[in-house]
């Protein structure tokens, strides 16, 4: 629980009004989407969902309290109105009175009050989410959410946080029905959104269907979703391209794009390049040396040619990106990084940062090189060809590079969990932008995904204060701040981004994507989606 | 017993029960030897990335101990033993369905591709191999033996891949997805199936071709096959009814072992081509360590590797009665 700092009291939040949803003249409603996903949601629980895979399904099966569509603005979803009270340490929520759940029966403030606790671990025997579980430490310890009467929710805050909002219009955190244990939603859902499950095939197909009492008017645009497993990327670039899937996320191999410039100029569709928001580093291990030597982390640092990586690594689909992901108003522009941040030069100065990581591998008391392993699991080929570039690459400056590969996820996560490595693959899906997500797990002390052991009271300070901080600006210069102090220390020498290629028919215009913004799915469907 | 035959099937039925629990035990605790906890990866989620690395302890233990993984192996091997005495299988840890509709689900469709690549493989192998062993060295030999070296040498996921390329770039068609189960729908059935069984049917048939040949050729030369010319019989029934016969059982038994391994072994075909399978479910379970559906397909895949053994060793005395059942 971070210490209460000095909270400015916010001013009252005027929520804007739901957007009218905008019907062109070649709009028409209904029509099923085929589009595929890789793999089964292992469950419907929203709380107990940690994948990005997921939240397709959750978003059309659940409403939250909040919705997030575009940047920092928030609009209300099963509320009517909110606003801070007091000091604003208290959110009061107003529902509204027409939302239903799939079997009909009404949307109570109870119902939300328990989701809530279901969430932060307040339920006996039901597990704290690892998504929305982490808004607990912004909560007040005793009587977190009230439900004053039928409509009205309460959550009472221990200080005023910024990011609070955004924990509550997040997907994942989702209202079921007051009572619901996490067994009830192992293949079926009672939520309150838009589709509720039609078919499900384990290994084969799910689909959802629209809801005919759908408390939003007008909504959804659907009819229903068809959604095979494909897990296959090859399979399911083939099956979109022949029109079996009206939607798919194809091989970002070079020499598939010609087929998809063809399919774009045949007019039948959009080729889309979105950003991934999956950010690659080579992790390594603070606790321990020989990395716990800050030069040798630079100097792992210096060695790394980004733009080699983007064109070996990436196929050449890539923006480059620190630790702040692409979709934080903060986060640095290409020209800001570019021959500016020390480890992103290019040509000749390039040359200059390899003999300056010399230097420093020889000042960290290794004048003839170092050997080292890093710890990777080989699930995927792109990481495999992530290993074999940075294997060739810190040789160059003495860092000699031995892979320590783990088959799948299971031995590589324990072992890195019990910082059982030298250096590590690491990423991180970035498209939830909340510096209290971001820095809290990664790089806070004892943070719950912080791999490297990385530890500076100077970072851990500033993120408190940065959390309370309620004047966007003012918070986006601190979390820059904090990023100039972590790249300083260097525990994880960032890549960039990628990008995913996804192919979609023109009779399903508008869909937005939405891949790194996922939180934003159901907002974007509900809202810009529709049928031509 | 007075009847040898069936004194040996109640033999062999015997063996399948120390011979299952064998099986079964060794992947049960393997499963458990390698690295990775399956609570740990539930909690991380099937999609996980590193940016969830770390678990909360206390839900950690919570999980363990909710699925029985703290206690002793044998009390958990026991308690699996009696889900298979009720034919349940349990219940799979990822998801919480049974274990032995999922594995029936797959099964249904790897079964019919396992036969339709071995129907593949005899149908396109033995003809060649016949081809080759009548007229060894000669032209057509020699085009059946590049054949069959081609398509042993050539990978089957290579074949798969560009089938499916092919396909789609020249044919615009890619397969159906889905569970198409031959009696609800023949045609997307047989559309989703036949590529990936004439792939899997090739490497069979190089291998049901060489060895049909040579066993063939070994065959021909024998004292009986002279005799069977001396009587008069025409050249097609010496060569089918005398000599293929006899020189068929190689190739039984490396189509039975074939099959035994296509139930769960088509993964990469069932990966590319969108089937639902068997295999890539068992390559699923064992990633995210779901211990009763690895079991559980452990247990039929064993069974069925056992069944088809016994089924082959009946065979055996059929296609050669030289073959008794003492020998």
């Amino acid at each position: 629980m971070p210490e209460p700092t000095a909270t400015p009291v916010p001013e009252p939040t005027a929520t804007p009004p739901p957007p009218t949803p905008t019907e062109g003249p070649s709009i028409k409603r209904g029509g099923t989407l085929i589009r595929n996903e890789r793999r089964d949601p292992p469950h419907l629980d929203p709380h107990a969902a940690v994948a990005a895979i997921d939240l397709f399904f959750i978003s059309q099966l659940y409403s939250t309290l909040l919705m997030n569509p575009v940047g920092t603005e928030f609009v209300c979803d099963l509320c009517e109105s909110w606003e801070y009270t007091g000091d604003g340490t208290t959110a009061v929520f107003n529902l509204r009175e027409d939302p239903t759940f799939a079997d009909g029966s009404p949307v109570e403030a109870q119902d939300v009050v328990y989701s809530l606790n279901k969430m932060v671990g307040l339920i006996p025997d039901e597990a704290k989410s690892t998504k929305c579980g982490a808004m607990s430490v912004y909560l007040a310890e005793d009587n977190p959410f009230e439900a004053p009467d039928n409509r009205t929710v309460v959550i009472n805050l221990a200080y005023s946080a910024a990011a609070f909002p955004k924990f509550i219009g997040m997907n994942y955190c989702a209202v079921v029905q007051d009572g619901t244990p996490r067994d009830a939603l192992q293949t079926d859902a009672m939520g309150s959104g838009a589709f509720v499950i039609g078919r499900w095939d384990t290994g084969s197909v799910v689909e959802m269907e629209a809801r005919a009492d759908f408390w939003k008017e007008g909504f959804p645009y659907l009819d229903a979703f068809v959604i095979p497993i494909i897990s296959d990327t090859l399979a399911a670039t083939a099956a979109v391209l022949t029109g079996r899937l009206d939607r798919a996320r194809v091989s970002s191999a070079a020499d598939q794009r010609a087929e998809y410039e063809k399919f774009v100029a045949e007019g039948k569709g959009e080729w889309q390049l979105e950003p991934c928001n999956c950010i690659w580093g080579v992790a390594m291990n603070t606790t321990a040396p020989p990395f716990d030597n800050v030069k040798l982390r630079q100097a792992v640092n210096l060695a790394l040619d980004r733009e080699s990586h983007d064109a070996i690594v990436r196929n050449g689909q890539a923006s480059v990106s620190l630790y702040q992901p692409g979709l934080w108003p903060g986060a640095r522009k290409p020209d800001e990084i570019w021959n500016k941040i020390p480890g992103w030069a290019t040509g000749d100065a390039k040359e200059a940062e390899l003999e300056q990581a010399r230097q420093l591998v020889a000042e960290a008391g290794y004048p003839d090189g170092i050997d080292v392993k890093i710890l990777h699991s080989d699930y995927s080929r792109s990481i495999t060809r992530w290993v074999e570039w940075v294997s060739t690459q810190l040789p160059r400056v003495g860092i000699r590079v031995t892979a320590d590969t783990y088959p799948d996820r299971a031995g590589f996560f324990e072992q890195l969990n019990n910082f059982g490595f030298e250096l590590a693959y690491w990423a991180w899906v970035t498209g939830f932008p909340e510096p209290d997500v971001w820095i809290g797990q990664f790089f806070r002390t004892n943070g719950s995904s912080n791999v490297t052991g990385f530890s500076d009271p100077v970072v851990d300070e500033m993120f408190l204060e940065q959390s309370s901080t309620l004047d966007p600006q003012k918070r986006i210069e601190l979390v820059t701040q904090i990023e100039d102090r972590i790249l300083e220390q260097m525990p994880i020498a960032p890549g960039s981004d990628s990008f995913s290629n996804f192919i979609m028919w023109n009779h399903f215009m508008g869909y937005d994507n939405a891949n790194g913004e996922f939180y934003h799915d159901r907002a974007e469907w509900l809202y810009d989606g529709r049928v031509q | 017993m007075s009847n040898p035959r069936t004194a040996f099937f109640l033999r062999r039925l015997l063996l399948v029960v120390p011979t299952l629990l064998g099986a079964t035990f060794l992947v049960f605790l393997l499963m458990r030897v390698v690295p990775g906890d399956v609570a740990y990866l539930i909690l991380l989620g099937p999609g996980a990335d590193v940016s969830n690395v770390r678990v909360d302890p206390e839900e950690l233990e919570r999980l363990r101990e909710q699925l029985g993984l703290n206690r002793h192996i044998i009390v958990q091997y026991a308690d699996w033993l009696g889900d298979v005495g009720r034919a349940s299988f349990g219940e799979s840890i990822a998801t919480g369905r049974p274990v032995a509709s999922e594995i029936g689900k797959g099964l249904l469709l790897s079964v019919q591709l396992a036969i339709m690549s071995v129907a593949f493989g005899i149908l396109m192998g033995i003809p060649l191999g016949i081809a080759s062993a009548l007229r060894p060295n000669s032209i057509i030999d020699l085009v059946s033996r590049l054949w069959s070296i081609t398509f042993l040498a050539v990978p089957n996921f290579w074949l798969g891949l560009l089938v499916l390329l092919i396909a789609q770039r020249f044919f615009d068609w890619s397969p159906p997805f889905g569970r198409n189960l031959l009696w609800d729908n023949p045609t997307d059935n047989l559309s989703q199936l036949v590529f990936p069984a004439l792939i899997i049917g090739t490497a069979l048939m190089a291998i049901v071709a060489r060895i049909s040949r040579s066993s063939l050729l070994e065959v021909l030369g024998e004292d009986y096959m002279r005799t069977a010319r001396a009587k008069g019989l025409s050249n097609p029934v010496v060569v089918v009814r005398h000599g293929l016969r006899n020189a068929l059982i190689p190739v039984v038994t490396v189509m039975s072992v074939s099959f035994g391994n296509l139930l769960g072994g088509t993964v990469v075909m069932e990966n590319i081509f969108a089937v639902p399978g068997l295999g890539k479910l068992l390559l699923d379970s064992i990633e995210v360590r779901n211990y009763p559906v690895v079991q559980g397909i452990v247990f039929c895949l064993a069974g069925a590797f056992i069944l088809i053994n016994l089924v082959v060793d009946l065979l055996y005395g059929w296609l050669d009665p030289r073959v008794s059942v003492q020998s």
